[in-house]
């Protein structure tokens, strides 16, 4: 019987199938638990980096290139981070809706891209690509992304954007990954509009500071406010990237592990409910061959 | 309290939160002590070696930079570039370090924004062999309960 052979056929294929889609499930575990870890450990210095500069915001003078507010820039900086590769669901695709968030009135958005998908993006959303960086498939280090944060402190600090965004997965768990628009520059904006947790600490610590410290600035600055603010923002800036770029590769690998768990799944469904047709076919095919056979004999009687 | 809430954070890791003593770090202004109940203050660190003491015991790390940040309250931050535990250093490829560093010095002075990057990493491997140097001879086993590793 051809169907049965074909059947067969498609029963040691989906097996194959599976096998590769298990092993890959397997590669891209291990690799999440390293780009979990990575991103986790970070943590702790970006949010405190971002306690820093809040804290500094309303005692520093904004001479600063990056303290300053463009008010008159048309254009908005938007940094796209996406995975290399596929086969991640809808993981880079949720950050279309996102990205379109952005377009709005006369502004322009400009896009730099991390990650061969967020090109794609860019030419969907027909926007214009100013630059493209490469992303490595390793997890980083903070030198590693030197030239990205190069590049977006320069283009802030020439006076043409009204702000830089970047635009990325939070890894919230292995299960869910959180589209997510973070502004980077200017920092006097983004403080307003902070994440939640972080202004609670920041408005318990200014009621004490209030109640201990009378003069205008509770900090000494050394050598002096400017010298410490030119090393500090790019670093901020530079450590907030880190820190996306960290959370959009902890978020890239878990969904192609979780993926990858469901298509192995779905082989496993599928080779199962073939095994059953098989085996039905099988049984049928027997029953008709001793039917004839027990018919044969009868008619010979 | 008499001690010092403090952390030491690496944009890697958290390489050491403990309540301290008192503590003493290579800023571009020298070295200073920061002893509980400080006032507020904001510092950039220059590669050298910080000394966080405790009422037990002591820490002799290297840092390659970075800032300190004094909040009012006992409460002490450091943002570092990077930080390492004297017993982390591995003598023999901190001297190949040092060694590669004078290399590229030699090469590279034609272009001034590369010298200035070159010798500033000679400057680091230098401080960090130094501390290295220095502390070999403890022992190495200390597992604070503040020693993140990895």
């Amino acid at each position: 019987m051809p169907g049965m052979i074909d059947i067969k056929r498609r029963i040691k294929g989906i097996g194959g199938m599976r096998k590769i889609t298990r092993a890959m499930q397997m590669v891209s575990a291990a690799k999440m638990r390293k780009a979990q870890n990575a991103t986790i450990s970070s943590r702790a210095y970006s949010n405190m980096a971002w306690d820093l500069i809040s804290n500094l915001a309303k005692d520093v003078d904004y001479s600063n290139p990056l303290m300053h507010y463009y008010a008159d820039a048309k254009k908005v900086g938007v940094i796209v981070l996406t995975s290399n590769m596929g086969l991640v669901g809808s993981l880079n695709s949720n950050l279309m809706p996102k990205l379109k968030e952005i377009y709005g009135g006369e502004i322009i958005s400009e896009v730099i891209t991390y990650g061969k998908h967020a090109k794609d993006i860019a030419v969907k959303l027909n926007k214009h690509v100013v630059a493209d960086f490469p992303k490595m498939d390793k997890i980083i280090t903070s030198e590693d992304i030197y030239p990205l944060a190069n590049f977006v402190t320069q283009a802030y600090s020439s006076g043409q954007y009204k702000k830089i965004v970047i635009l990325y997965n939070h890894f919230v768990s292995t299960l869910v990954q959180k589209p997510t628009i973070r502004q980077l520059l200017p920092f006097k904006e983004k403080i307003t509009m902070a994440q939640p947790d972080s202004d609670l600490n920041n408005t318990t610590y200014e009621e004490d500071e209030k109640e201990k410290v009378d003069n205008d600035s509770p900090y000494i600055f050394e050598p002096d406010p400017k010298e410490v603010l030119n090393h500090l923002m790019p670093r901020i800036v530079e450590s907030q990237i880190y820190q996306a770029i960290l959370e959009s590769d902890a978020s890239e690998q878990s969904a192609r592990m979780v993926m990858m768990k469901n298509a192995t799944e779905a082989a496993g469904d599928l080779i199962g409910d073939l095994t059953l047709t098989y085996n039905q076919l099988r049984q049928g095919k027997i029953t008709t061959e001793l039917s004839e056979i027990t018919a044969g004999r009868i008619a010979l009687e | 309290m008499n001690t010092i809430n403090f952390q030491l954070v690496t944009p890697e890791r958290t390489v050491l939160k403990q309540e301290l003593v008192s503590l003493s770090c290579p800023t571009t202004l020298g070295q200073i002590t920061i002893l509980p109940h400080h006032i507020g203050l904001v510092a950039t660190l220059v590669p050298g070696e910080l000394h966080a003491k405790t009422e037990a015991e002591d820490f002799y790390i290297h840092v390659s930079g970075g800032f300190v940040e004094v909040k009012p309250g006992s409460e002490v931050v450091i943002l570092a570039d990077a930080a390492e535990h004297h017993f982390e250093i591995d003598i023999t490829r901190a001297t190949e370090a040092v060694e590669r560093a004078k290399k590229d010095m030699q090469e590279k002075h034609g272009n001034a924004e590369e010298y200035a990057k070159v010798s500033a990493a000679l400057e680091r491997s230098l401080s960090r062999l130094n501390v290295a140097r220095k502390h070999a001879h403890r022992k190495t086993s200390i597992t604070g309960s503040g020693v993140f590793t990895e």
